[in-house]
């Protein structure tokens, strides 16, 4: 019998045909064995459904629009002392601009509040204000009876939907519960813009496009806006985390298909033998990982946006504003899509690569191949170590590059000294009881599997134990936070204004101010109060407020170009010698000459409202700057006050205590500053540290768990032929359970010391000028690392063996 | 005319220094189309070798190996890859057809790989299917045929298209008596039709279906001669080999 080839393509290869071939095997291979790949497949399933849900979540986490400005690239504040003179400067910006949104804006005083309540006319929809305004109760009220009033200014008030609110002395029947969609926070009594009191500003929303404004006479204020970029540095940092995300997954799946190409690899030599090229034999457990991929990408994009809508309704009262849930950034998706099945063909292609390259006989005997010589990945680990530690002591933990490097290749370094460490546990268990020396020679014969499996634990803890590093940094340095233990900041500014927006206050508010400041401070042992002055351009006229609708003053700021044409502004406080000792400066050693004193390596500007041009580099001295954020780390000279023909005005005032402040007596401050109207800033709490301390380490355990058990289960899996022997041989359960105990300690150990290792070794280069940080790391978390993950994998592998083999040495017919 | 396999001294030494294996030492063998020959001879006598030798699946330590006239050595394993695709054809004792592809897929596998539009190449695997008397079978899968069927398509897998020399290493060594004499009946028929054939075995009875054949012990071929008459007389009442 020979029948003759039909017509072939004259390809060495084989072309189309040839790889539509093996795609096809490996799909219906795929399908008769999907059992072998659940385990990667839910494991990749589940990274994807987190990373949608969740990228999806992140991708929301700034509000649609700015909740100030709305859509607008500029909002002009405008008086509205004088009514005719503000509506004709509405009518100057509406020709000058085109379309434009209006919101008025009247401050009632309230009984009991220290801070007015915002009485807002404001129409729904709008060109750029859509997104500042909803009522999700009752209706918009219309006419000069009507009102809504947000969630909080209800709770405030003790009104509800149906009652009456008279602040302005016009009773209103509350007609709808409103809300700012972009700010769940911003409290506000909404009026119809016909039936409200008389603004007392008016906020007006247009887009500039750059052109010069018309001429205005009662406009306090302007602000703009950029082109917003956080979506796309959201984007970027979905990406990342996916991707470490499912690199750890890869590792995995990686030993997975080491697994299954180790299975079918009596068939993949069949393939050889009658005539399948190395790069055919390849594209067959390659086409395997990519079909995996495809299918966990599909079912766990569809479970991370059935779970989305789920997660949006939790999400909303945290980051503070609304969420469209039909708004899915599907360019996230379909990258983190691509990203999976890319992830998922990568992790197979390195077995692909292993198999295709056994000699054919070897291949059809179903022998597995000599384990190679681990001297090569030694070596590589030891050149990724000296590589990552130098660029991370190098950076200074200021370099991103540097750092990104350094971390790379110490990562990779880790990943290389797998398989010398596997061959090393091995030979240390040489002389251990039969189950766990043949555990732990068959984690070393197996290198390919076992050496990706303890890279994914190794690289899922050593993550954990970095940001606990990190984090014990951040909590425990001195000099470090906002402000010392022992400081307290009060501010005239309100909440929500920029700190340079002083209240215009008569000398006997302030003195009403300072007393209840006194009061504060006489609570404490050992006080010092230090006042701090701002000082303004006394021929600028006064601003309004935008959160409170109060008279301001806009004090002098300074500065600095952050690269993409806009500034990083900051207040400039007046010179007291004791600011500047505070900011690390001698007062003696300033100049008579010099305008500014400042922390800042940046060239600064100064700007001034009543000037016609900012000033560029003023006469500026540097100073090391104070060790905390929330301290004066600009300040303007009494020389450069004068030259510059600017006022004093008092802004705040600096409290000291002679020892750490106790929770009552920061309460104590906070009573009275919210009865006086003042602000105040203490120590961040440090609750937020813990917090990502204690959530690091256990989703960094539950994760290099949920890896070991899979790797484990894999392992075991592959070796049951193993343990079918054993058990006719006479091994009864302890046997099967010391040897799959063996295993998973086995592999946990491994992972722990290289992940922490790595990780210790990369920070302690990093940190290599504040060794003491590791000294402040609670002994807990080494335990938990070191010790019981470890134990823990040991226990439960003891605890979850010992079946029968014949349940679990069940094979495919060949 | 041409050998369709020609081997010269092959050498096959694995391992090297206290430890070497010498599996084949000085080995000739020579088969023209048409022919076919059995090699015999005990476990870990170097049958096996010589056959994956033969086939391009290993390289011979030393000495020549050419395929309808084209030597082997200095091919690339591409090469090597399309040689086997395209002139050779193997049989295995029991493990011959892929799991996850029908009877007729199996067949047109090796098309497939050479480049042949998958449309075409199975209608040639249902021709040869329908030549082995296995077409109501075309769509079963490996597991779903009996170890008679299956070697049966590897034998017409191993045929398709062009290929003119068939290597089997021990192909009824899983079958029954009746099972593994319609295999050989089916080899016998291809060497009819032009094909050279080696056969592995250290079974004297099917060594008697060959026309040659070559003794292999502890990896030098001692003897080269006919098949001994007496295994004729072991064949089932009324079958004898066609010669």
């Amino acid at each position: 019998m020979t029948v003759a080839a039909p017509p072939r393509v004259a390809r060495a290869e084989g072309g189309l045909p040839a790889r539509r071939a093996m795609v096809r095997w490996a799909w219906r291979m795929l399908r008769r064995e999907w059992r072998s790949q659940l385990l990667v497949t839910l494991l990749l399933l589940v990274a994807v459904a987190v990373a949608v849900c969740g990228g999806t979540a992140l991708y929301h986490a700034p509000p649609p629009a700015d909740p100030t400005l709305g859509t607008a690239r500029d909002v002009w504040v405008l008086n509205g002392q004088d009514p005719p003179a503000m509506a004709a400067d509405i009518a100057a910006l509406r020709r000058a601009y085109g379309t434009v949104d209006l919101i008025g804006h009247t401050p009632q005083r309230a009984p009991g509040l220290a801070r007015p309540v915002d009485y807002r006319a404001q129409p729904l929809g709008g060109t750029h204000t859509r997104h500042l305004l909803a009522v999700h109760r009752g209706r918009y009220p219309t006419g000069a009876t009507e009102a809504a009033v947000t969630t909080g200014t209800a709770g405030l008030l003790g009104v509800r939907l149906g009652g009456s609110i008279a602040l302005d002395g016009h009773p209103r029947r509350i007609v709808g519960i409103a809300e700012n969609p972009s700010d769940l926070t911003d409290d506000f009594v909404l009026v119809a813009p016909a039936g409200g009191p008389p603004p007392r500003s008016m906020s007006v929303f247009a887009d500039r496009h750059g052109r010069e404004d018309p001429r205005l006479v009662t406009v306090s204020q302007r602000l703009g806006q950029g082109d917003n970029t956080d979506q796309v540095v959201i984007t970027a940092l979905v990406l990342a985390a996916t991707t470490v995300l499912l690199l750890l997954v890869a590792f995995v799946a990686a030993a997975g298909f080491a697994v299954l190409a180790r299975r079918r690899l009596r068939q993949l030599g069949m393939l050889a033998a009658i005539g399948a090229t190395a790069r055919q034999v390849r594209l067959v457990v390659t086409a395997t990982g990519l079909l995996v991929g495809t299918v966990a990408a599909g079912a766990g994009t569809t479970l991370g946006l059935l779970l989305w809508p789920l997660a949006a309704g939790r999400l909303e009262p945290t980051i503070g504003h609304r969420i469209d849930r039909f708004d899915i950034p599907w360019h996230l998706i379909a990258a983190v899509v691509v990203l999976a099945m890319a992830m998922a063909a990568a992790a197979a292609w390195w077995p692909a690569r292993a198999v295709s390259r056994l000699p054919v006989t070897l291949a059809l005997s179903g022998r597995p191949p000599e384990p190679r010589s681990t001297h090569r990945p030694a070596a590589l680990a030891v050149f990724g170590l000296a590589v990552g530690l130098g660029c991370l002591a190098a950076s200074d933990r200021r370099n991103p590059i540097l750092i990104v490097v350094g971390t790379v290749a110490t990562a990779l370094a880790i990943l290389f000294a797998g398989p010398p460490a596997i061959r090393l546990l091995a030979a240390a268990g040489a002389r251990t009881p039969v189950a766990a020396r043949l555990a732990l020679r068959d984690l070393a014969r197996h290198p390919a599997r076992s050496g990706a499996a303890v890279a994914a634990i190794s690289l899922a803890l050593g993550i954990p134990v970095a940001a606990v590093v990190v984090a014990t940094a951040a909590q425990t340095t001195a000099a470090t936070g906002n402000l010392s233990d022992r400081q307290v900041l009060v501010r005239l500014s309100q909440p929500g204004d920029p700190a340079a927006l002083v209240p215009i206050s008569s000398a006997t508010r302030l003195r009403e101010l300072a007393g209840r400041v006194g009061e504060m401070a006489a609570a404490l042992p050992a006080p010092t109060v230090l006042p701090l002055d701002m000082a303004y351009d006394p021929a600028a006229p006064p601003e309004l407020s935008a959160t409170t609708g109060q008279p301001v003053r806009h004090a002098e700021e300074l500065g600095s170009a952050r690269g993409d044409g806009e500034f990083a502004v900051s207040p400039a406080y007046l010179a007291s010698p004791e600011l500047l000792r505070l900011a690390g400066a001698d007062p003696a050693a300033i100049g008579r000459s010099v305008d500014v004193v400042t922390g800042r390596a940046q060239s600064l500007v100064m700007f001034a409202p009543s000037r016609s041009r900012d000033i560029e580099h003023p006469p500026t001295t540097r100073i090391p700057g104070p060790r905390y954020t929330s301290l004066p780390d600009t300040l303007l000279t009494a020389g450069g006050v004068s030259r510059h023909h600017l006022v004093a005005v008092r802004a705040g005032w600096l409290i000291q205590s002679g020892q750490q402040l106790t929770g009552p007596q920061l309460a104590t401050a906070r009573r009275i500053a919210a009865q006086a109207g003042l602000t105040i800033e203490s120590r961040d709490s440090q609750a937020v540290v813990r917090t990502v301390r204690a959530s690091a380490t256990a989703g960094g355990l539950v994760l290099a768990l949920a890896v070991l058990a899979m790797a484990v289960g894999l392992i075991r899996s592959e070796g049951a032929a193993d343990l079918r022997t054993l058990t006719a041989t006479g091994a009864d359960a302890g046997i099967r359970r010391t040897l799959t105990a063996a295993t998973a300690g086995g592999l946990a150990l491994l992972g722990v010391v290289l992940g922490t290792l790595g990780a210790g070794l990369g920070l302690a280069a990093a940190y290599r000028n504040d060794l003491a940080v590791f000294g402040h790391v609670p002994a807990i978390y080494p335990l938990i690392f070191l010790v019981g993950v470890p134990s823990a994998a040991t226990a439960a592998g003891w605890l979850l063996a010992g079946r029968e083999p014949a349940t679990i040495a069940r094979r495919m017919p060949p | 005319m041409t050998p369709v396999l020609e081997l010269r001294a092959v050498t096959k030494v694995y391992g090297s220094g206290a430890v070497a294996v010498h599996a084949l030492t000085g080995v000739d063998l020579s088969v023209d189309a048409g022919e076919m020959v059995a090699v015999m001879g005990p476990s870990g006598s170097g049958k096996s070798t010589l056959l994956t030798i033969a086939g391009s699946l290993e390289q011979p330590t030393t000495g020549d190996v050419l395929v309808e006239g084209t030597p082997l050595a200095g091919m690339s394993p591409a090469d090597r890859a399309r040689l086997r695709r395209r002139h050779v054809g193997f049989v295995f004792q029991d493990f011959n057809l892929l799991p996850g592809l029908t009877a007729t897929e199996n067949l047109a596998l090796p098309l497939e790989l050479d480049g042949v539009r998958a449309r075409a190449a199975a209608a040639a695997a249902r021709r040869a299917l329908a030549d082995l008397g296995l077409a109501d079978r075309a769509g079963a899968y490996p597991d779903e045929l009996s170890g008679g069927q299956r070697q049966r398509i590897a034998i017409g897998r191993a045929l398709v298209g062009e290929r003119r020399l068939l290597l089997a290493d021990e192909p009824s060594g899983a079958l029954d008596t009746q099972a593994g004499e319609s295999v050989m009946r089916l080899l016998r028929n291809a060497c009819k039709r032009g094909a050279a054939a080696v056969l592995a075995t250290h079974d004297a009875q099917l060594a008697a279906w060959a026309d040659r054949v070559l003794f292999v012990r502890d990896g030098v071929a001692v003897d080269q001669s006919r098949p001994p008459a007496g295994p004729e007389s072991l064949l089932a009442p009324g079958t004898e080999p066609p010669r």
